[in-house]
């Protein structure tokens, strides 16, 4: 069978997957501490090279419905994105432990910089409306301490889904001999 | 389960804005969310959220979706809102032991907070009035120019097609599995986060499998069919910009000029 069409449907189905895993567990992602189940997909890239699309389109459809709308489409899927790729990248290793690491870091400080930029959480010092989102002024200003809030905000949430969820997924994957079928 | 769009905000309705073109939707959208970080004026944000609550009104939506299309954020919002209002320095209006509100603050929580709504009620536009059929195929005209550096836009709007109409397949094969697991014995829902994501592994593994042998039965269909990847294909539905569009586009501009000229207050 031809492989290309086999791939576009399983990337499609990946997608599909991290949506609807997304809106069924719509009230558990919204919680204080934002747990996205479908985050736990973001490991899959390790073991099927076309999870790495799949992720990274199905987080652009379900940000479609996100309350920043085009700001996450666009940002929050490059970011998911560019951790898919690095997951695939450390498949090499063949340590399964490692790969929730990039979409935990690359989330937790990407996501974190534009939330709170966004919340014009950077630079609250003498800030005024007009300085407010100049990057001459955040990068003067730069408050840390909500940056920092906001990254181990998020990677805890990243971390439950990938660790608590992700990797037992992965282990349990392996172990089938599902392993790189395609 | 709930029977409707998986957005939860799509319901459709004779609204005008319903008619509207979905690529002009999608880029009115996109730029107003855009120009929403140039306005700096309280004023200049007070008329945009004139503009967007004349949008939801004109989309006939309920004011419970625009709420519920808030939620997400409700916790950033009130964060944001405290922390600008009791950490801003300038000139103390009124204090409470270590808590000072200053003027400054009153005005950069109120400013940030009106952000904050009008990203949300702008997007909560545009998905309550546009079904996903129409945002699939309006995404794929506005992601077309990336051809030039040869971005495979075709078979990315394919995929998110698939993606889409696999979204109710396999929400129900998710509840369906979820009430199986249920009589085994799996308590969904319950206890820490931790184990709460841990108790969706019996769902999952299940899911992602069920759906490769989807995925792999669709190849064949698609092959059966004659299906040619990254071949030129042709649409059922054409999309035609109307009179319609070029008011809104217009009118668009005209409030985004308004709203960045008026005085500040």
């Amino acid at each position: 069978m031809n492989k290309n069409i086999k791939r576009l449907t399983r990337i499609g189905v990946i997608a599909g997957l991290y949506v609807a895993l997304t809106y069924l567990t719509y009230t558990f992602s919204y919680t204080m501490i934002q747990v996205r189940v479908a985050e736990a997909l973001t490991v899959l890239p390790f073991i099927y090279p076309e999870a790495v699309w799949g992720v990274a389109i199905g987080c652009f459809i379900a940000n479609i419905a996100s309350p920043f709308g085009p700001i996450d489409i666009i940002l929050g899927t490059s970011l998911t994105l560019i951790a898919a790729l690095l997951t695939r990248r450390l498949a090499r290793t063949k340590k399964l432990y490692l790969a929730p690491l990039p979409p935990i870091i690359i989330n937790a400080f990407g996501v974190a910089l534009y939330v709170t930029s966004l919340a014009g959480l950077l630079g609250p010092k003498g800030l005024t409306i007009s300085k407010m989102g100049t990057f001459s002024y955040i990068f003067t200003h730069f408050e840390l301490r909500p940056y920092i809030i906001g990254v181990i905000w998020i990677a805890i949430g990243e971390t439950i889904a990938t660790y608590a969820l992700g990797l037992p997924l992965l282990y349990a994957l392996t172990k089938k001999g599902e392993k790189n079928e395609s | 389960m709930r029977k409707r769009s998986f957005f939860g905000q799509y319901n459709f309705s004779d609204s005008l804005l319903c008619k509207l073109d979905p690529r002009v939707k999608i880029v009115l959208v996109f730029s107003i969310v855009v120009f929403l970080f140039f306005v700096k004026t309280i004023s200049g944000y007070i008329l945009l959220l004139l503009f967007s609550i004349f949008l939801i009104l004109l989309a006939k939506s309920k004011i419970s979706d625009v709420f519920r299309s808030l939620a997400p954020i409700l916790f950033l919002l009130l964060f944001t809102v405290l922390f600008q209002l009791f950490f801003t320095p300038g000139k103390v209006v009124y204090s409470f032991f270590f808590l000072k509100v200053t003027s400054e603050g009153i005005y950069l929580a109120t400013y940030i907070a009106m952000r904050l709504m009008l990203l949300s009620f702008f997007t909560f536009v545009l998905t309550a009035t546009t079904s996903n059929i129409e945002l699939t195929d309006g995404f794929e005209a506005v992601i077309s120019p990336l051809k030039i550096v040869r971005f495979p836009t075709e078979d990315v709007a394919l995929m998110i097609s698939i993606a889409m109409r696999f979204v109710p397949v396999l929400f129900e094969e998710a509840t369906r599995i979820m009430k199986a697991q249920t009589s085994r014995g799996v308590l969904f829902n319950k206890g820490s986060l931790m184990q709460r994501a841990r108790s969706f592994l019996p769902l999952l593994l299940p899911l992602l499998l069920n759906a490769f042998n989807r995925a792999d039965q669709l190849a064949i269909a698609m092959e059966a069919r004659g299906f040619v990847v990254g071949k030129a294909r042709t649409k059922y539905r054409e999309m035609q910009i109307k009179k319609i569009d070029l008011f809104f586009i217009f009118l668009f501009i005209l409030i985004m000029a308004a709203s960045i000229m008026v005085k500040r207050i």
